[in-house]
């Protein structure tokens, strides 16, 4: 045939059988994909989660059981978020401006905190050159799910101080339609994946109200007070951390007011720039209740609670492996 | 649970298990909560995989679950009926497959096999590897794999302090499209 270029039947069939050989090296001693790309992917779908109208319903996994939740989410300056529970015990949690309402029928309650940061939803940028000290980012291969094109992004921590990730992101939208919450030695703890996921040019406001609640749900909301109140990065606010994980820094100080009791907390925020941990301090009294001494957990957050001197208690909670959250609480002193 | 229980109820909502074992896998249902539960996560899956999971808030389904299998051994115990479809189907929309809810547990392993191994769909997990033993402190470890183990007031506290904490790390960290999935996700640990 003119013009073509035929592969004599012997090596047809040695090129068959050296083919997949071939791959294997070529997969085996080829560099690994910049960081780079991996990281703008991440950035990518940090923009997506915040800035696009979507819904959705996903599959849950944690400790062995598994949960079905909607989701409906409008991005932007007037972002707002529904989550609510289509399995097990009718729960909602409504995310807006304002704060974040969860709506419990189980307990009968309803629980407002606005003890938040302001503004949209936006994350802070991140600094791959620093995050690369604490963490592998790669890409993995091409995949497919819910018939579409994703990409699978694995960020691998570089310690047992911090949790890894794996994402698989549709290749249009970079929204993860399929993640897991990943140990140090790779073993999946918490996985997220869509059944079905929308992407909309506009969400209804009746898309985004509760659906559950009433007369006769209690509500929490503390006092108009009880919001953040930031604390000056310069204060000295008498306690010492002794411990950090490495790379992590202070991102936040502030009052917190207990949403049920209106109770002032002091917390602090410390990260590195993806793993998040907060510290909170309260000052106890015979009034308050008892607190969480010793670690606990729920899935992959873990909590550490502890007594301090002078009836103050400290509880650190984040979603970080116990170890992290037990050496944060022991290393929490007076200020000398 | 055994294995060999598990297949039973796997193969019951299949439709696959011959009417004695039938009998008595659903006596044995009404009376054990676990095997209501596997039933209910079976379904579950069937219902992910197939994009059939209902577009509003779905009262438990275990107690729909409990409400159906008290019906059908009432029923039982009169004549018996060949057929499991009947309920199974209005009740889930679907009827599940045994073959589909071992494909769901293969889909949600992770990639590659690891230490401690991967995550079950079919069992109660193990917890995340827990810190080496502290020194002598002022506090006691709690061995429970989620709130739990503390009391109703700590619990509280903690969910409290994990909401605020969510907002402020979706904002300084990892970005997360659900940051609440586990103040939605955790009721029947909780309570």
């Amino acid at each position: 045939m003119p013009g073509s270029f035929r592969v004599p039947s012997i090596a047809r069939v040695h090129a068959a059988r050296l083919l997949p050989l071939a791959l294997l090296a070529t997969a085996l001693f080829s560099p690994p994909v910049a960081a780079g790309e991996a990281f703008a992917w991440l950035d990518r779908m940090s923009n997506a989660i915040q800035d696009l109208n979507y819904r959705g319903t996903f599959v849950y996994q944690h400790n062995g059981k598994l949960d079905a939740m909607r989701i409906v989410h409008r991005g932007g300056e007037d972002s707002r978020q529904r989550l609510f529970a289509l399995s097990g015990a009718a729960r909602e949690v409504i995310r807006d401006q304002e704060g974040v309402t969860c709506i419990l029928s189980d307990s009968q309650a309803v629980m407002v905190d606005r003890s938040l940061p302001r503004g949209p939803f936006a994350a802070l940028p991140r600094d791959l050159e620093q995050l690369s000290r604490h963490y592998r980012f790669s890409l993995g291969g091409i995949g497919r799910m819910l018939q579409r094109r994703s990409q699978v992004v694995v960020i691998e921590p570089r310690d047992d101080y911090r949790y890894g990730y794996r994402f698989w992101l549709d290749s249009e939208h970079a929204l993860p339609l399929r993640s897991e919450l990943v140990t140090a030695s790779g073993a999946a703890l918490e996985q997220m994946m869509f059944t079905r996921l929308e992407v909309l040019t506009h969400i209804d406001d009746a898309e985004l109200r509760p659906e559950l609640g009433g007369e006769h749900f209690t509500r929490y909301e503390g006092s108009p007070s009880a919001a953040a109140q930031e604390i000056p990065a310069d204060a000295d606010s008498g306690w010492d951390f002794a411990w950090l994980p490495p790379g992590f820094e202070l991102r936040g100080h502030n009052w917190h007011g207990m949403p049920v009791s209106g109770q002032k907390v002091e917390h602090w925020i410390f990260g590195d720039g993806l793993a998040t941990v907060s510290v909170y301090i309260e000052a106890r009294d015979e009034n308050t209740p008892p607190g969480l001494q010793g670690l606990s957990n729920m899935g992959a957050v873990n909590a550490m609670g502890r007594a301090l001197d002078d009836g103050y208690h400290v509880i650190v909670v984040g979603e970080v492996p116990a170890v992290t959250a037990e050496r944060l609480a022991l290393g929490v002193r007076r200020s000398e | 649970m055994t294995d060999q229980v598990k297949e039973q109820i796997s193969a019951l909502v299949d439709d696959a298990l011959p009417p004695q074992e039938r009998s008595l896998l659903l006596a044995r249902m009404v009376s054990d909560p676990a095997l209501r539960e596997t039933w209910s996560r079976y379904t579950l899956i069937q219902d992910a995989l197939r994009n059939h999971l209902p577009e509003q808030v779905e009262p438990d389904l275990s107690d729909r679950v409990m409400a159906v299998l008290d019906t059908e051994a009432a029923h039982d115990r009169g004549a018996a009926r060949p057929r499991l479809a009947g309920w199974t189907r209005p009740l889930a929309g679907l009827a599940v497959a045994a073959s589909v809810a071992v494909l769901a547990v293969v889909m949600f392993q992770p990639d590659a096999p690891t230490p401690g191994g991967g995550v079950q769909v079919a069992d109660a997990g193990s917890v995340p590897a827990s810190a080496p033993a502290p020194a002598a402190e002022d506090y006691r470890r709690v061995d429970t794999s989620q709130w739990q183990g503390q009391q109703g007031t700590v619990s509280e506290r903690l969910n409290q302090y994990l909401v605020n904490h969510n907002e402020f790390a979706a904002r300084n960290g990892m970005p997360v499209v659900a940051p609440h999935v586990r103040i939605v996700g955790y009721d029947r640990e909780q309570r």
